[in-house]
């Protein structure tokens, strides 16, 4: 939508990750995997930052939702 | 039986009539009349008129026995020159027709002139009638008379002019019809042209006057003169607009030019009016006043009023002749070069180095690598809350004492409002100070601020657009320094700020200025400043990969850009837009760590299932398991509209089928 994240650096990080190959339309998946986290750290972030205050999103509030979401998103 | 009275009773009648008469075939009319007359006595079939020719015929039925024959003489008139008259294709039909219309009409004579029959004979003739067109009545009418002279010479008048009348009546008509539709056309058409006419008229009376009234009346009217009409409205609104645009640009340089001027007068009498002496003069005094105060922001408020007044006085440089400078650039960027080396080393605190690289950077705009330390340079200006930028920017135009006044004033201004400084910024007198005061200002400025960098950039944004030099090269270089940048902030915001790559940050942050996106970057820049950059830094995005604390994989392969993560750029983008709300760019260096995390994660997590499924390679339906189990997917939401909703096309065509034309799916299901 905004940019773009080109394949190679999915598809290399897959690689360097694990021994294992990556399918062509897998990419796109893991894309709107990683898409869709970011959507919900924003939202969760957004919420943090409001309840302080603050208009702007800060670091702290990132890294407080961050490993609740984390935790939530391993499955 | 004789011995019966002699009145005919019905039945007799009926019996003498079948006896003397034998089957006949239909006859005509006449021959049926010849016939029904010369036995003398009238016999008709239906009772009805069998009592009116038998008894004495009251009158009322005397009347109708009139009324009927006239209709049947009529009818069979009528049916007779009809083929005459009419086209050949259609008059055989009719001949038929009228040899039966005859028929039917003895017959009706003969039977019985009942409604019924009457009415069959009405329409048969009005057929004929109707299927006149123009041309047949004319034919008709003459062959009409020709045809009943001809073939009746028993015909009253009466029928004749019957026939005629109404033949000239479906005539009149048609062509009354006919000539009401033409009449139609003829208006349409005038209505049109006079339209047209009275439109031109008052276009030619005031244009663009009643512009939208004319519009409305030309779309209205959809001629094609109405059409160029409307065209020339606009023409009004576009002249405006023009003059709008133009305003602003013509103001700004005009006042530019102007402050400049007088600012340079002033200056040049101030100064004893050696423009180089005065420069060096001041530079040293600049150096000697950071020595001794440090680089604080209270040296850059001292510097803070002369900044403005050089800025003024510098202005000139938007219109100096690019060559001179460079040519000087040019020599001076050797000596920066040797010296930036030394700098380097040097921390932060170091304005006069930045001061100097500032002189040097300034020449030297055309090589990249200076730039880059230059910019790096602006970002430990900026850190420092140093002018250097300033400072630089006057170095970096040796031709006017400006230089020193400007640098010690972009130091003072540093701590001042950012406006300040762009208004500075606008008015260097060197291009390149220009630049680069106005990002040294805003550079100086967020570090001591906070996190203001966005003001900032908007502001060297706004006066970016005076240069295009540097704007081709800062660009390029921003994008890098953005990275750079970034990459910088990560790291900790170390302050092993080289002065070199103070002074060539402070360049490189005017020239980012320029560039309109410069808005995030230079912020990023800006708070990364402490991050600084070694020469080599910038060009090599490794420090990324240094700044990761997970970097460490067994198979990275030296320092390939993006080797181990996503771009910050990208990651930064998302994230804004999903948050809808201001973010900032502190949040950069944990979220990447937490989207490596994750993605860690996620390969791993992938990996097993596709193992779990035997499989070498992870597919699709690995990827949405997972996601499953995460739930981002679910029962209400199904992958496919997630699908929809967060990818953009390309990769969306990847996953699901789409049918093109042909029968041919992209991509090809899968079939298993």
């Amino acid at each position: 939508m905004l940019k773009r994240v080109p394949k190679a650096t999915l598809k290399s990080l897959m690689k360097m990750k694990a021994n294992i190959r990556i399918g062509t339309a897998a990419d796109a998946m893991v894309e709107l995997n990683l898409l869709l986290f970011l959507h919900s750290i924003a939202e969760e972030a957004r919420t943090k930052a409001f309840e302080e205050k603050s208009a702007t999103i800060k670091a702290h509030h990132v890294k407080a939702v961050s490993k609740k979401l984390l935790k939530q998103a391993r499955g | 039986m004789d011995s019966v009275d002699e009145n005919v009773s019905a039945r007799i009648l009926l019996q003498n009539v079948i006896q003397t008469e034998s089957s006949r075939s239909p006859i005509t009319h006449s021959a049926s009349q010849a016939q029904f007359q010369s036995p003398g006595s009238r016999v008709r079939h239906s009772i009805r008129l069998r009592r009116s020719d038998v008894g004495a015929l009251t009158p009322q039925e005397a009347l109708k026995q009139s009324i009927k024959k006239k209709l049947c003489e009529s009818t069979s008139r009528s049916s007779l020159p009809e083929p005459s008259s009419k086209r050949r294709t259609v008059s055989e039909g009719v001949r038929k027709i009228n040899t039966l219309a005859p028929a039917t009409a003895s017959l009706l004579y003969d039977v019985d002139i009942t409604p019924r029959y009457l009415l069959r004979g009405m329409l048969q003739t009005e057929l004929e009638t109707s299927l006149l067109v123009q041309d047949r009545p004319v034919r008709k009418e003459p062959e009409l008379p020709s045809t009943n002279s001809s073939l009746h010479s028993n015909r009253p008048s009466t029928g004749l002019s019957e026939l005629d009348l109404p033949d000239m009546t479906t005539t009149v008509n048609l062509s009354n019809t006919v000539k009401g539709l033409s009449r139609k056309r003829p208006r349409r058409s005038l209505n049109i042209t006079a339209f047209n006419r009275q439109l031109e008229h008052e276009d030619g009376e005031g244009k663009g006057g009643s512009a939208t009234e004319k519009d409305l009346s030309s779309l209205s009217s959809a001629s094609p003169s109405s059409i160029t009409f409307s065209l020339k409205t606009p023409f009004v609104d576009i002249r405006t607009e023009k003059r709008g645009f133009q305003r602003k640009v013509a103001n700004r340089k005009k006042i530019c030019l102007e402050e400049f001027d007088e600012a340079l007068r002033n200056r040049q009498a101030a100064m004893g009016g050696d423009p180089e002496l005065s420069v060096r003069e001041v530079q040293q005094g600049l150096s000697e006043t950071v020595r001794s105060e440090g680089f604080t922001l209270g040296l850059s408020d001292l510097t803070a009023p002369d900044i403005t007044h050089d800025i003024i006085t510098s202005n000139t440089a938007l219109y100096a002749p690019p060559d001179d400078t460079a040519t000087t650039f040019i020599i001076a960027t050797q000596d920066k070069d040797t010296i930036t080396g030394t700098q380097i080393q040097r921390e932060m605190g170091g304005m006069k180095d930045e001061e100097e690289k500032d002189m040097e950077e300034v020449g030297e705009q055309k090589e990249d690598k200076m730039e880059i330390d230059n910019k790096d340079g602006e970002d430990l200006a900026v850190v420092a809350g140093q002018r250097g930028a300033s400072v630089r920017q006057e170095e970096s135009k040796s031709q006017t004492e400006e230089v020193a006044d400007s640098q010690t004033k972009e130091v003072e201004e540093v701590a001042d409002s950012r406006t300040g400084e762009d208004e500075e910024l606008a008015k260097s007198p060197t291009e390149e100070e220009v630049a680069e005061s106005p990002t040294e200002g805003e550079v100086a400025e967020s570090p001591t601020e906070g996190e203001v960098a966005e003001s900032p950039t908007e502001g060297e944004v706004a006066e970016s657009p005076t240069e295009g030099e540097e704007e081709e090269m800062t660009e390029s270089q921003t994008e890098d320094l953005a990275d750079e940048g970034g990459q910088l902030v990560e790291e900790g915001q170390e302050k092993g700020l080289t002065s070199q790559s103070l002074a060539h940050n402070v360049m490189h942050i005017s020239r980012r200025a320029y560039c309109s996106e410069g808005g995030v970057e230079v912020a990023g820049v800006i708070e990364g400043g402490r991050g600084y950059k070694s020469m080599g830094a910038e060009l090599h995005p490794t420090e990324t990969s240094a700044v990761k604390p997970k970097a460490v994989r067994g198979k990275r392969a030296g320092s390939a850009k993006k080797d181990t993560g996503l771009s910050k750029s990208y990651i930064m983008s998302v994230f804004k837009h999903f948050a809808k709300t201001k973010v900032s760019t502190d949040v950069y260096p944990v979220l990447k760590e937490i989207m490596e995390l994750y993605f860690d994660r996620l390969a791993d997590d992938l990996e097993m299932f596709a193992a779990h499924a035997k499989r070498k390679t992870i597919e699709v339906e690995d990827v949405e398991l997972l996601m499953r189990r995460q739930g981002f997917v679910t029962d209400s939401m199904p992958v496919n509209v997630l699908i929809e909703k967060y990818l953009p096309m390309e990769s969306r065509k990847l996953l699901i089928p789409v049918a093109t034309n042909g029968n041919y799916v992209i991509p090809k299901p899968r079939r298993k």
